[in-house]
């Protein structure tokens, strides 16, 4: 089987930005699509999988598949209703993610789609669609081996990584480093290493990088991490690529540019082989 | 003699969590994932469990629901014992039965005074 390829459908956290100062990197919330073979892996629904779903649809490929969903906050399942594959009886997905506080990861989801939310309803969707709960173990999606770890970010939040025959991509957002969070600590230090340890060697790394150090003094505790130390975390994992991702929806296109320049500066001076950059909505990279 | 369960992912914590409280001649049951500690709170019955939250098969939050679903045993109290400082999550936790929730990483004078003060309600 071929390298998995990697599709950036959306790039942005929190909210939609779209507008003239996002033009490059996308307005549309998270959603990244792995293709590996004929298998389809989606990290996230966010408002990229609607322009997602109309390519898989009419490009004449497989629009089945898996959906891996961190967590059930809106920027990360609201562009689901406008999936189109969905809609479609011969199509069936598998929607994974983590149970919520209180409630079934499938309760939350349909509930999006709630008559008080959204004119049609989850159960009107004419595709298979079957609901499963990660529990923390490793499973299998058909041939790709799927782990997953809890984030630190506020609820209940999962990162995960897919190993495809000798590859692998973590995807890892929404999440706080916890050294920045709780200040510096064995402890802290400890539960960071368990997040490097989960991302070790990866071939690409697709992670939370929000904030600035400016702002990350205002967002504490937020659940976000900064930029500088997503590019730690990669350094540390030694992980072969990495994707600066989740932009904070203020951020234009110069200034992730900024960053992005940033953060080589900083790789450089690690003497890191670590290929950074910043994640674009419409960008494939071929491992 | 007071009994608490102590439930954890991390060994060491666990470890560290059970000498303290058998040091203050508590009599103490440890298990090392949310299922475990859910089938152990049952059988051992114990007067507090220390609840961490991010564990493998089973997270604290639905432990914790669940005792409190079934009624738990009588008494119970339900100290949760997390890295997690969001108040979002402080929150969930009251709502879903916790008595208390003590932040990771905490020093012995910190833990004790939680256990102590719930037993003690």
């Amino acid at each position: 089987m071929n390298r998995p390829r990697v599709e950036f459908w959306g790039t942005r956290g929190s909210i939609p930005s779209p507008g003239p100062k996002t033009l490059i990197y996308g307005g549309n919330t998270s959603c990244v699509c792995i293709r590996w073979g004929d298998e389809v892996l989606i990290c996230d629904a966010g408002t990229g999988i609607r322009p997602l779903g109309f390519h898989l649809q009419n490009s004449g490929g497989p629009a089945s598949g898996h959906v891996f969903i961190g967590h059930t906050h809106w920027d990360h399942i609201q562009g689901f209703p406008f999936f189109f594959p969905a809609y479609m009886p011969q199509n069936t997905w598998a929607i994974h993610s983590a149970k919520g506080v209180g409630e079934s990861f499938e309760t939350i989801f349909r509930r999006q789609m709630g008559i008080n939310y959204f004119p049609v309803e989850v159960g009107d969707m004419a595709a298979r669609l079957e609901f499963s709960q990660v529990s923390g173990r490793p499973f299998e999606a058909g041939p790709v081996k799927v782990s997953t770890i809890y984030t630190n970010h506020p609820g209940i939040c999962v990162g995960y990584r897919f190993q495809m025959g000798d590859a692998a991509v973590v995807y890892l957002t929404d999440h706080e480093t916890h050294w920045t969070h709780m200040g510096r600590s064995e402890y802290s230090e400890r539960l960071d290493r368990e997040v490097a340890d989960f991302c070790r060697g990866a071939d690409l790394l697709i992670c939370d990088s929000q904030y600035t150090d400016a702002e990350y003094e205002k967002k504490r505790g937020w659940g976000h991490s900064r930029w500088r130390d997503t590019v730690a975390l990669g350094v540390s994992a030694e992980v072969k690529r990495l994707a600066l991702f989740h932009h904070d929806p203020e951020r234009s296109d110069a200034d992730v540019d900024a960053i992005v320049a940033q953060a080589l500066e900083l790789l450089g001076k690690s003497k890191s082989g670590v290929e950074c950059f910043a994640a674009r909505e419409g960008q494939t990279i071929q491992l | 003699m007071k009994r608490i369960l102590v439930v954890d992912d991390d060994r060491l914590m666990v470890e560290f969590i059970s000498l303290c409280l058998e040091r203050a001649s508590y009599s103490v049951e440890t298990a090392f994932n949310g299922v475990d500690g859910l089938a152990k709170a049952k059988s051992f019955k114990p007067d507090l469990l220390v609840l961490d939250l991010m564990m493998p098969d089973m997270h604290g939050f639905d432990v914790c629901e669940e005792l409190r679903r079934e009624g738990g045993p009588a008494g119970l109290k339900i100290l949760i014992s997390s890295g997690k400082s969001y108040e979002v999550d402080k929150k969930a936790a009251k709502r879903l039965g916790a008595d208390g929730f003590i932040t990771k990483p905490f020093t012995i004078e910190q833990l004790m005074a939680a256990v102590d003060g719930l037993l003690a309600s």
